[in-house]
């Protein structure tokens, strides 16, 4: 659910338009995240689920998939 | 060697002014602080200690502020020191007015390896400034990474302005200049400073008075860490462009060990990533205390290159003014 939760938002904060349902095996730059957009992305999360993730775990994650950003929200909310 | 004619007047000398704010700052950083430094890892870097390291003494280098490098993962630690003793983190727009960064700017700063400055103004309105910097390498930097912990592990005990600090070894000063020299020459954001000229004799001059006073008889522990990293290109650069603006023909022997055939295509190219290079319109010797390199480049850059430099201006380059004719508010925090 909460996983379901967390890939909805990042869907609602790209800059391109997706026609279907994000999944954690996407590969962040394959959906048009840069690391400027990767911020707009990080503080709509943070928003949404009222945490602020720490300095160390804030660089934009070149090459990895959607299941990062995942266990980043996850672990920022346990 | 491509010839070149050192203009003597844009060296660095000592400067009695400069060393009088930065005595005053450090002196009055607060003892509370100086003990919690002592529990975590980290190195002055830059500014005093490059100037004790390279030149012998203080007051070489114009800085406003003393700069740290810390691993990040101290960060949290660090905020809520300054923050206890009263330092804020300050961006400046464009009229000069301080306001609180957005979460957005701190990610951009993060992302930069660097966390916002903390600062404070005395009774007496002199502006106390703080920088920490975590890494070596810049933010479009994607090649081996540097535990900085490790890096600053062996830090130095330094007595700067009678107050006691640590900072790099030689060789990690000389590697961090040089590094740090590389990034302002060649990040696009810098070369369109307009009040600051990176390329110009006194960077090189750094480079230089640490390698005649430090290095010289230690370059095979320069050339193993430039190995293990994979530098070549950065280092080969750095000194190249030296042994050229000193006319130095030792130094220009150890820079050709580094040559490799990309490292001599940037030599005349500026940008630090494959997507932001672009090659020099104008030739070494020209770009050199150039008044406008905006003006040089301004027709190179796209308009998304263009919106992202105005950004980061906007961002911090009014940071950097020594004046303190700017809005500042000490009660800025408890009112919003």
């Amino acid at each position: 659910m909460l996983e379901k939760r967390i890939l909805q938002i990042i869907k609602d904060n790209l800059e391109i338009k997706v026609d279907r349902d994000l999944v954690p095996e996407d590969n962040i730059e394959d959906l048009g995240i840069n690391s400027i957009s990767y911020m707009d992305v990080i503080i709509g999360l943070e928003d949404e689920f009222n945490i602020e993730i720490d300095d160390d775990r804030l660089f934009f994650p070149k090459g990895k998939k959607l299941e990062y950003i995942i266990k980043l929200i996850m672990d920022a909310i346990a | 060697m491509m010839k070149y004619v050192l203009d003597e007047s844009k060296l660095r000398y000592q400067n009695s002014e400069i060393m009088a704010r930065l005595k005053y700052i450090l002196q009055r950083l607060e003892p509370e602080i100086l003990e919690f430094l002592e529990t975590i890892p980290y190195a002055l870097i830059n500014g005093e200690a490059l100037s004790i390291t390279a030149y012998g003494d203080v007051g070489y280098r114009a800085s406003m502020d003393y700069d740290f490098l810390v691993p990040i993962k101290h960060s949290k630690e660090i905020k809520k020191t300054f923050f206890k003793h009263g330092y804020v983190e300050f961006l400046y727009d464009k009229e000069g007015n301080a306001r609180k960064p957005t979460r957005k700017e701190q990610i951009m700063l993060i992302n930069a390896n660097r966390l916002t400055a903390f600062e404070k103004l005395t009774e007496d309105r002199i502006k106390l400034s703080f920088d920490f910097n975590t890494d070596i390498f810049w933010g479009e930097y994607r090649g081996k990474h540097i535990d900085i912990e490790e890096f600053v592990s062996d830090a130095e005990e330094v007595q700067l302005h009678g107050v006691k600090l640590k900072t790099l070894t030689d060789i990690k000063c000389f590697i961090q200049t040089c590094l740090h020299h590389y990034q302002l020459m060649n990040s696009p954001f810098h070369l369109f400073e307009p009040r600051k000229i990176v390329l110009t004799e006194s960077w090189f001059q750094d480079i230089y008075c640490l390698y005649k006073s430090k290095i010289h008889k230690k370059t095979h522990i320069l050339e193993a860490f430039v190995n293990e990293y994979e530098l070549q290109d950065e280092f080969f650069y750095m000194l190249y462009y030296t042994s050229v603006v000193f006319q130095d023909k030792e130094l220009y022997k150890l820079a050709q060990i580094f040559k490799t055939e990309s490292g001599t295509e940037k030599l005349d190219q500026f940008g630090l990533s494959d997507d932001e290079r672009k090659t020099w319109p104008i030739p070494f010797e020209d770009r050199m205390n150039h008044p406008q390199l905006f003006k040089v480049l301004k027709p190179l850059m796209s308009e998304k290159e263009l919106e992202k430099i105005i950004t980061n201006s906007t961002r911090t380059t009014y940071r950097m003014e020594m004046s303190t004719d700017y809005t500042y508010d000490p009660y800025y925090y408890e009112k919003i």
